[in-house]
């Protein structure tokens, strides 16, 4: 008995829309995006009933708005420098983004530490999180910001060591960068809303 | 009868209820329940009303926003697929690029 001839027609094979650990993450993005705009709403009815000139409370310290620019200027850097090193990575090899994925690795770790050091002098100064609402607004708000901060910092460390070991995941760096990148972005909206 | 009768009463019933959440719905200032969106100085009435059009918008225009990216990304995969089939035919064979019919063993 003869075999039967067979016609095979190659498809390449499906890729899927887009990665899944980017699109988890994307989800994700989308949650914190609108826990953090309740957030602001929050911040921005009960601000703006209070009486003008009553915030923050006389007894109550005025939060800094112009030194945290540095940490501002700081947090924006490193949000350029890590999409300079998927660039380089995409263009020239993962080799290429060593550098600046170091640096912005770096600059992020100096925007929590001065976060941190902020965050003692208001401690020293009487605002607490029962302090005021100021203060309980501004320990919730910045405090879960400074907490997205630091993991996704992990994350970009993680990365940096893959990276350095010779492992490095292009998907698992794009996921990472969607989070930095949230995190980067929705601190001037927060700087701007809550410390002035 | 009793039951046509019944069934009419509740569609009327349902009807002018109908009515009634409507017009409700259009008089939205003359229903001022909440402390927040009611009272305080008008800053935070304002405050509220941005807010609340903030946050309904939002999600929508984060849906809109990642609906249309995964459809760029959807059609430029298919473009992809197109333009590749044609060189993956064997040439010399009949097909073309068709769903075949089950294979029938020879007899």
């Amino acid at each position: 008995m003869a075999s039967p001839e067979l016609h095979v027609v190659h498809s390449p094979p499906r890729r899927g829309f887009t990665d899944h650990a980017l699109f988890g993450m994307a989800v994700f993005v989308f949650t914190e995006i609108m826990l953090f705009a309740g957030f602001i709403s929050a911040y921005v009815i009960v601000r703006n009933a209070v009486m003008p000139g009553l915030w923050p409370p006389p007894d109550q310290p005025r939060l800094p708005f112009e030194r945290t620019g540095l940490n501002t200027a700081a947090l924006l850097a490193s949000g350029v420098l890590v999409w300079t090193a998927h660039r380089a990575a995409s263009r020239r090899g993962p080799a290429a983004a060593r550098l600046p994925l170091s640096l912005g690795l770096a600059l992020g770790a100096l925007f929590v530490v001065l976060q941190g050091a902020e965050w003692v002098s208001l401690l020293r100064q009487g605002l607490t999180l029962e302090s005021s609402q100021v203060g309980s607004f501004f320990y919730l708000i910045i405090g879960t910001h400074a907490l997205h901060a630091v993991c996704a910092l992990g994350l970009l460390a993680w990365c940096w060591a893959g990276l350095v070991a010779g492992n490095f995941r292009p998907a698992r760096f794009g996921a990472v960068q969607l989070l930095w990148y949230f995190v980067v972005l929705v601190w001037p909206v927060l700087w701007l809303v809550v410390y002035r | 009868m009793t039951r046509l009768s019944t069934r009419l009463s509740l569609t009327s019933f349902a009807r002018a209820s109908t009515w009634g959440v409507v017009l409700v719905g259009l008089v939205p200032a003359r229903a001022f329940a909440c402390a927040v969106c009611g009272g305080g100085n008008p800053a935070n009435r304002f405050a509220f009303f941005a807010s609340t059009i903030a946050l309904s918008l939002l999600p929508l225009g984060l849906f809109a926003a990642g609906f249309l990216w995964l459809r760029a990304r959807g059609a430029s995969e298919f473009v992809e697929r197109d333009a590749a089939r044609p060189a993956l035919v064997d040439p010399t064979s009949r097909d073309n690029g068709e769903p075949h019919p089950p294979p029938v063993p020879a007899a």
